[in-house]
């Protein structure tokens, strides 16, 4: 029933006996069909912190706990992204009071629905004495039954007996055995076990000091990223056996559920979370009527759903490469989203497949609606947007945000009503240095989809004047949308920015540093095989990475000021602003100790970001301000590195000496007044020097460093020493 | 670390020792005498509130040039002639970078509301004023504090515990009906008022969750812990409505409004009219029957998403690509959504003013903060940044004064509404933004 392939038994082999690898490995070469896997490098494991169910979560675990026919109606607390993603977002946010109040009203609608007369008998494992009154027998068997698949975990007595009691009481009190239950039912709802994914630690005997994660935790870990919904019976029950802490019998649950169709929910989940689809999912993507008026709700939700059945399609039935997502012209149509697309579609009702012929102008995700729609303004397409989700969502390319000092106002201003292009109006932008820096990364991506206007549909002039579609992506030049497809599955860092986006997406957290190991051996295997979907989920949750912990987060050093003393029962009316100190209860601080998970170790913190040396030297050298200031701040990966040059200018170790002292400088206005980039012996004639201070002209450019903090007036001076001392090499 | 001083304190610290006996008892001589205020005869509720408009203003066009009471209103202030005594406007109030980068759209905001520079978006510094000011004056209604926004997206919030904890608006009137208004709202008016035993059971059931959560303490790492205690703190604000509900308020000025209708809702000018006057019908109505004492209404985001119907650009697009008209000398296209927005919050002013409460209005009894996330937002500009403050505070604010801050931290502003509202803080802010003296010309 399970279906183990070659690799994966050769694997997991290689897991159980690391001693043995080298000879397993070479064994396992001869199977066929990859190179030998290399052994998996040594991990440590990131921190634990719970994971507040998405929305998705939430909604699937309801339908699949209570029924597919429990609606769920109402707004849930939003979801909060970081790191570029829900799921990483989810381990840091909580439940605000307007969030609890709309899971209360959910939990008690949901509960009410489970257990009217129409489902109760599906979802109670038992039958009441007397439906008029309170049955604690079978109430704790409904609360054992149903709180375990709730919670994820079997349910102790502390649970249960509290939740008899009351169910018991409300029973009495309504005259109605299954409004007791109710109540219970929906304190399960509301409990923090099921609004969180909380998980715990134990030591792993066979790694002495380090902690795993233990077998009931693993079970939703494993389900819902490979389901995206709680554990099954099979995986609970398997959890309860301790089975998922141990490689092998992990292995089977992983095969299966691997196999199962269900992992089609998983691959959404993934994709719609990185793709930003919860913005469509709300309805909080809108186009102007008049300007769009092919543009519905329908017609983008159509368009998401046409997204995620390309995606599994291609992922998982045709076990696809990654990269060529970006190159496929196969699609699915339905009638609503032919009109868009332009393209006849002869079913009246549902999906058919559809393939775009070898000359469209599409091909490939970049070209679909959905991502179309959502990257751009509700009036206009916005190759910045466009740009700036495939440099930092689809390369893991980080763009800067924009510098908060350009003063707008001085720019020669362009002549907007002549410009009728996008492409016009951004070169408007990029003449002037403080915006090309980062609109450079971005807007030449997105250029290239200027065809499509604001929802995606084809045009070949924008005011009147023929749309140039051609451009470069890291140095390679395209022609137009579909071609740019065909660059970007090319480009070297595609792959692995799927690696690591999928990766933070399964732990729910970013990269630790005691990963990038792990992280560069699933890129190498990724390379080999073709990024497909399976095989690196597979790696994943086989990994110590997935299965270890270092502890539990340490919280951030700013407390969160709690309330903890309120006063519960203060009538409104006799509390006007209260006068007099405060008194030092009233609001505490957090109680909250650093306590570490169960036995562990002391928890490590995440890394915090620390503070650039400040460089001291007396007598500054070059060594010292090449590392300290010219690498770290100025030829970083968009400005001074060799690669990108800005302004022609290169500033990384063993070209920046020879490129300052005693150049002149490419800007005309500074190279006029009789600058050198660094005159040496003479720092008020050192264009750096007037850059670093921040130039008082606009014509001599924007202060540097463009991204970040200026440097401190210290650290300027150790410079202009280092001038003055004769700019010594 | 704050220093904590009472109120009464600070008040004469402000004041110098002159006439600090006025700005309590004010309070008392709103006590009812003729059915008006609360019938359990305690005085007025005294209400904060932010209004928030994106992509600030032209500051030329819209400081006053004359300080004082009586100033004079500028093209861009044109909009508050109808209540410009009860609208002090503070101009020339910055944000100080300390050489920290300027977050387009984003650190002006964090500068007025947390007294911090972050140090990227999104960063939350400290908690907002009004959840610092909840946690002093919310904590006895049925809402802590009701969030907003017009422009119909739920995460248009500037009132955040931290950067992962925001209280998302609500975007649609019918949904803030329901919310305020819906089942669990009880007004004794509407006759015999008799709890559904159902609601005493919710109490019972949240008494069982928070055993739960309890027993969860023990086993966190301080990060969850600390999550785990908002939770308490969520969970205890629903008990309080619960305990609300059942002991409902009976409040003289109290009425259930009308439902609205299920309307559209979005980002076209009109339509972001037409939501933020419902949602301004409902606040008043859910003031008036002491249902929360702090809101924030968010009628465009920082980067305002504003458009004129059928254009293709938004406010936000217009204050970076429109050309300053050289005739003019300002960018006339973006300048429609200054005049609207300024419209929008004068109509505001004025439906809190015409609110009678009292022996006054229902705007005597507010203190409400309106500023912006920039000043000229084509440059990202956090000098000079736009900031009112409308209402008396229940007797504690002398309203209509034009204050000129020349370069002074905006954090003088949150430290006096602060003060104002009672909160023993002498300090508040970080680096050169700490701020230690209040606007005593605001104070009476």
């Amino acid at each position: 029933m399970s279906i183990l392939s070659p690799f994966a038994l050769c694997f997991r082999r290689a897991a159980l006996a690391a001693a043995a690898l080298a000879l397993l490995a070479a064994g396992c070469a001869g199977d066929g069909s990859a190179a030998a896997p290399a052994a998996a490098p040594a991990v440590a494991a990131g921190p634990l912190a719970m994971r507040r169910l998405t929305e998705v979560q939430y909604r699937a675990t309801i339908a699949e706990v209570l029924g597919d026919d429990i609606a769920v109606a109402g707004r849930v607390e939003p979801d909060n992204r970081r790191s570029g993603l829900l799921a990483v977002g989810s381990s840091f946010v909580s439940v605000t009071p307007s969030g609890f109040e709309q899971y209360d009203a959910i939990a008690r609608a949901a509960a009410a629905q489970a257990l009217d007369a129409g489902h109760r008998d599906a979802l109670v494992p038992c039958r009441p004495a007397a439906p008029g009154a309170a049955d604690d027998a079978c109430t704790a068997q409904f609360v054992r039954a149903v709180g375990r698949r709730l919670l994820r975990r079997p349910l102790r007595d502390a649970d249960v007996l509290p939740r008899v009691q009351m169910a018991g009481a409300a029973a009495a009190a309504l005259g109605d055995f299954y409004a007791g239950l109710q109540t219970a039912l929906s304190s399960l709802l509301l409990s923090p076990e099921f609004l969180f994914r909380i998980e715990t630690a134990e030591p792993d005997p066979g790694a002495p000091g380090r902690l795993r994660i233990d077998s009931v935790s693993m079970a939703s870990r494993l389900s819902y990223l490979l389901w995206n919904a709680a554990p099954d019976e099979e995986l609970l029950a398997a959890a309860e056996r301790g089975d998922l802490v141990d490689d092998e019998l992990l292995a089977i649950q992983v095969d299966r559920l691997l196999a199962s169709p269900r992992l089609v929910d998983s691959a959404r989940a993934f994709f719609a979370d990185v793709y930003g689809f919860s913005d469509i999912e709300q309805g909080l993507v809108r186009k102007d009527p008049a300007l769009f008026p092919a543009f519905s709700q329908a017609m983008i939700d159509d368009a998401r759903e046409q997204t995620l059945r390309v995606v599994t399609a291609h992922l998982l039935d045709d076990d696809g490469d990654y990269r060529e997502l970006f190159t496929t012209r196969r699609s699915f149509m339905t009638r609503a989203l032919g009109l868009v697309y332009r393209v006849p579609v002869p079913l009246a009702a549902g999906w058919q497949p559809f393939e775009f012929a070898a000359d469209s102008e599409r091909a490939g995700l970049l070209t679909h609606v959905s991502l179309l729609a959502l990257y751009s303004h509700p009036g206009r397409s916005s190759p910045t947007l466009r740009g700036k989700f495939v440099r930092e969502v689809l390369l893991c390319q980080d763009v800067p945000p924009p510098p908060g000092d350009i003063d707008f106002s001085k720019f020669a201003d362009a002549q907007s009503g002549t410009l009728r292009t996008a492409r016009e109006r951004l070169q408007a932008h990029v003449a002037n240095e403080a915006c090309a820096g980062c609109h450079s990364l971005m807007d030449p991506i997105g250029l290239g989809l200027e065809n499509m206007d604001g929802i995606g549909i084809y045009r070949a002039a924008e005011n009147g004047a023929a749309i140039d579609a051609s451009g470069q992506l890291n140095g390679v030049p395209f022609a137009d949308a579909a071609d740019l497809g065909r660059v970007l599955s090319r480009d070297p860092a595609l792959g692995p920015c799927f690696v690591d986006t999928l990766f933070k997406y399964a732990v729910g957290r970013d990269i630790a540093p005691g990963e990038a190991d792990f992280l560069a051996y699933l890129h190498q295997r990724g390379e080999q095989s073709g990024y497909r979907l399976r095989e690196l989920l597979r790696l994943i949750v086989t990994s110590a990475a997935f299965r270890t912990t270092s502890g539990a987060r340490v919280a951030e050093a700013t407390p969160l000021p709690q309330e903890t003393a309120a006063p519960s029962a203060t009538p409104a009316a006799a509390t006007p602003t209260p006068d007099g100190a405060m008194s030092p209860g009233a609001t505490a601080p957090p109680t909250g100790n650093a306590t570490a998970m169960a036995t562990a170790t002391p928890a490590t913190p995440l890394a915090q970001p620390t503070a650039s040396p400040t460089p001291t030297a007396a007598a500054y050298t070059f060594a010292a301000l090449q590392e300290e200031i010219l690498t770290p701040r100025c030829a970083t990966q968009f400005c001074h590195s060799a690669q990108t040059h800005a302004a022609n200018l290169v500033l990384a170790a063993g070209a920046a000496y020879d490129q300052l002292v005693g150049s002149a400088p490419t800007n005309a206005a500074a190279e006029a007044a009789g600058l050198l980039r660094v005159a040496p012996f003479d720092p008020e004639g050192s264009y750096l020097i007037t850059k670093l201070m921040g130039p008082n002209e606009v014509a001599l450019g924007a202060r540097m460093p463009l991204i970040g903090n200026p440097l401190s007036a210290q650290e300027i001076d150790l410079i202009r020493g280092w001038i003055a001392a004769g700019a010594q090499p | 670390m704050q220093r904590r001083l009472s109120r009464r304190t600070v008040l004469r610290g402000m004041a110098g020792g002159v006439a600090v006996s006025l700005g309590l008892p004010l309070l008392e001589y709103f006590l009812n005498d003729n059915g008006t205020a609360l019938a359990q005869g305690a005085p007025l509720p005294l209400r904060f509130g932010t209004w928030f408009w994106g992509c600030g203003m032209n500051p030329d066009r819209w400081a006053p040039s004359a300080e004082g009471a009586d100033y004079d209103l500028p093209a861009e202030l044109a909009a508050l002639a109808a209540v410009r005594d009860q609208v002090s406007i503070l101009s020339g109030f910055n944000t100080v970078l300390d050489g920290r980068a300027n977050l387009p759209h984003w650190t002006g905001v964090m500068a007025t509301l947390t007294g911090s520079v972050p140090e990227f978006e999104p960063e939350v510094p400290a908690p907002t004023l009004d959840v610092l000011i909840s946690q002093r004056i919310g904590t006895a209604t049925r809402f802590r504090s009701l969030e907003i926004a017009c422009t119909g997206v739920p995460t248009d919030s500037y009132s955040r515990e931290s950067q992962s904890i925001v209280n998302s608006s609500a975007v649609s009137p019918l949904e803030l009906y329901t919310r305020i208004f819906g089942p669990d709202f009880h007004d004794p008016k509407d006759g015999e008022f008799t709890p559904d035993p159902r609601t005493l059971l919710r109490q019972s059931l949240l008494s069982a969750v928070q055993e739960d959560a309890a027993r969860l303490a023990g086993v966190l790492g301080s990060h969850d812990r600390q999550r785990l205690d908002q939770y308490f703190t969520s969970l205890r604000q629903l008990e309080r409505q619960i305990e609300i509900s059942l002991n409902p308020l009976d409040l003289a000025a109290c009425r259930r409004p009308t439902a609205p209708r299920g309307e559209e809702i979005g980002t076209d000018l009109p339509q972001a009219v037409s939501t933020h006057r419902l949602m301004t019908e409902l606040l008043v109505f859910a003031l008036l029957c002491d249902q929360t004492r702090v809101f924030n209404m968010i009628f465009s985001w920082g980067l305002s998403a504003l458009r004129k119907e059928g254009a293709d650009i938004s406010h936000h697009q217009l204050t970076h690509d429109e050309t300053v008209d050289a005739a003019l000398g300002y960018q006339p296209e973006a300048t429609s959504f200054v005049l609207a927005s300024m419209q929008a919050w004068a109509s505001f002013v004025e439906r809190l003013a015409a609110t009678p409460e009292g022996a006054g209005s229902l705007l005597d009894n507010c203190l409400i903060l309106a500023h912006s996330e920039s000043s000229f937002a084509k440059s990202h500009q956090v000098t000079a940044l736009p900031v009112m403050i409308a209402g008396g505070a229940g007797g504690r604010l002398r309203g209509g004064v034009h204050l000129r801050g020349n370069g002074e931290p905006v954090t003088r502003v949150g430290l006096t509404v602060q003060q104002v509202l009672g909160l023993p803080v002498s300090e508040w802010g970080t680096g050169s933004l700490t701020a230690t003296r209040p606007l005593s010309e605001l104070l009476v």
